[in-house]
């Protein structure tokens, strides 16, 4: 190679290290950027047309922060849990799920009888925004609103180590002590899950999804050996769900929802079920197992299994 | 003082020995003191005995009559009632009266819940009553302007 080859070898691998300082230096500096959000609950009774706050809480955290009001009175009982993402840093997507459980009466042998709903709502919004949550409807005069209202704060997300500032929570709930409940949780919305098929301990079959939590997703196990008729005319794929596995536990549990099933032939849209709601909790960035050995009809002979490994993406 | 024959004198004395031994009891007895004394003990117990007066007890007899005559015990379940006909109709009447009142209620499904209306009292009075809201509608969520949410 000439000097001016080699001059210009060495110019483009500075160039190069330049840039990938520039992209490393580029997410560094959108997480530093990066504010926390402020959620404001305010319960309001609204009668006559005069408003009377009830409660005022604020959920702060960082991007991503989940959480969740809960009512709970004699008659009556909600659980609202919000999962928000930053949309474009100007926006939120929020996951809403409400559940109610409403007293309706009591049978000839008096025992209670409930009426149940859930519900799921995905909401877009501004910080011009707020979401109004009617945990009764709009009937009556006298009527019981939650309004949540978002901001981005000054503070920021991320610390200068890079970890992630924890959420909290301030709430004032003097009139509704013991009736009104509010938690709060930063953990990840998505994960890359891959799902493998092993047979005696060797991989054979394997897919790969982004599944948002608490959302089903559908993971088609392609087979390693494009020649494995078996597993390429009617493959295997999982519809998988993952949650969290309890409030109360470490973030990076996660209980793991499951069907198995052979995808039908093209044209044809039957699915062959092998095992349907199956459970289990898995550790985020840990190998998750089942064996499928009595349960894997029409595959060839051999230990079966299927292995799960899920780790929180990377955003 | 005793004699093994003793036994034998009162049986000679009732003729029930035979002809031959008889004899040789007769022969013995003269010759035994025990054995005669004993004849003669027998033989008057005899005499007082026959000349004994029998004079019947009325009322034992009828006791005993009545012990007699008495019918054997009957089972309870083969014992028969003897009912006149006004007093059996009334009884049979009576039993499909209580039969026609209790059979439907035997027969009948149990009834659906009932649903009664909750109790106001029930409501715990210790914390903020959010039954005044409730008029049975479902939960709603929505988006709003800021502004309109805060008004």
């Amino acid at each position: 190679m000439s000097a001016c080859g080699k001059t210009l070898a060495a110019l483009l691998l500075l160039l190069a290290l330049i840039i990938n300082a520039g992209d490393g230096h580029t997410t560094a500096s959108a997480k530093a950027d990066l504010k926390r959000i402020q959620f404001q609950i305010v319960t309001v009774e609204t009668r006559g047309g005069q408003r009377h706050v009830l409660s005022n809480a604020t959920v702060e955290g960082p991007p991503g922060t989940d959480f969740q009001i809960n009512l709970e009175s004699e008659r009556f009982k909600m659980d609202a849990r919000f999962l928000t993402d930053l949309v474009n840093n100007d926006a939120l997507q929020v996951r809403a799920k409400l559940q109610t459980r409403r007293l309706y009466g009591r049978s000839a042998n008096d025992l209670p009888l409930y009426e149940e709903d859930a519900q799921s709502h995905t909401l877009r919004l501004s910080f011009e925004e707020a979401i109004i949550l009617l945990p009764f409807g709009r009937a009556g005069d006298d009527r019981f609103s939650i309004e949540i209202t978002p901001a981005l704060t000054n503070q920021p997300a991320y610390l200068a180590t890079g970890e992630v500032t924890p959420p909290a929570i301030q709430i004032d709930d003097r009139q509704l002590r013991g009736v009104i409940s509010i938690q709060a949780q930063a953990a990840p919305h998505e994960y890359d899950a891959q799902v493998s098929l092993l047979r005696d301990g060797r991989e054979v079959a394997r897919g790969n999804a982004r599944l948002m939590r608490e959302e089903a997703g559908e993971v088609v196990l392609r087979p390693l050996d494009p020649t494995s008729a078996e597993l390429t005319d009617r493959p295997l794929a999982v519809n998988l769900t993952l949650a969290p596995f309890a409030q109360d536990c470490a973030a990076d549990r996660l209980k793991v929802s499951f069907d198995l099933y052979r995808v039908g032939k093209p044209g044809a849209d039957q699915r062959a079920m092998i095992a349907t709601d199956w459970q289990g909790v898995a550790r985020a960035g840990a190998d998750l197992r089942y064996d499928l050995s009595n349960d894997a009809a029409g595959l060839a002979a051999g230990k079966l299994e299927l292995k799960f490994n899920l780790k929180p993406a990377d955003r | 003082m005793s004699c093994n024959l003793t036994e034998k004198v009162s049986l000679w004395i009732d003729g029930e020995l035979a002809a031959d031994e008889a004899e040789r009891l007769a022969q013995h007895v003269a010759a035994c003191p025990v054995c005669s004394s004993a004849r003669a003990d027998f033989l008057r117990l005899r005499r007082q005995v026959k000349a004994y007066e029998f004079t019947p007890d009325l009322e034992a007899r009828q006791r005993a009559l009545a012990q007699i005559l008495k019918p054997a015990p009957v089972p309870l379940w083969r014992r028969r009632l003897a009912v006149p006909v006004p007093v059996f109709a009334v009884i049979v009447l009576m039993i499909a009266v209580a039969v026609w009142a209790i059979f439907p209620r035997l027969v009948a499904k149990p009834s659906p819940a009932v649903l009664q209306p909750n109790d106001p009292a029930r409501a715990s009075q210790n914390h903020f009553d959010l039954s005044r809201f409730d008029h049975g509608e479902r939960a709603e969520i929505y988006t709003a302007p800021r502004q309109a949410a805060t008004r």
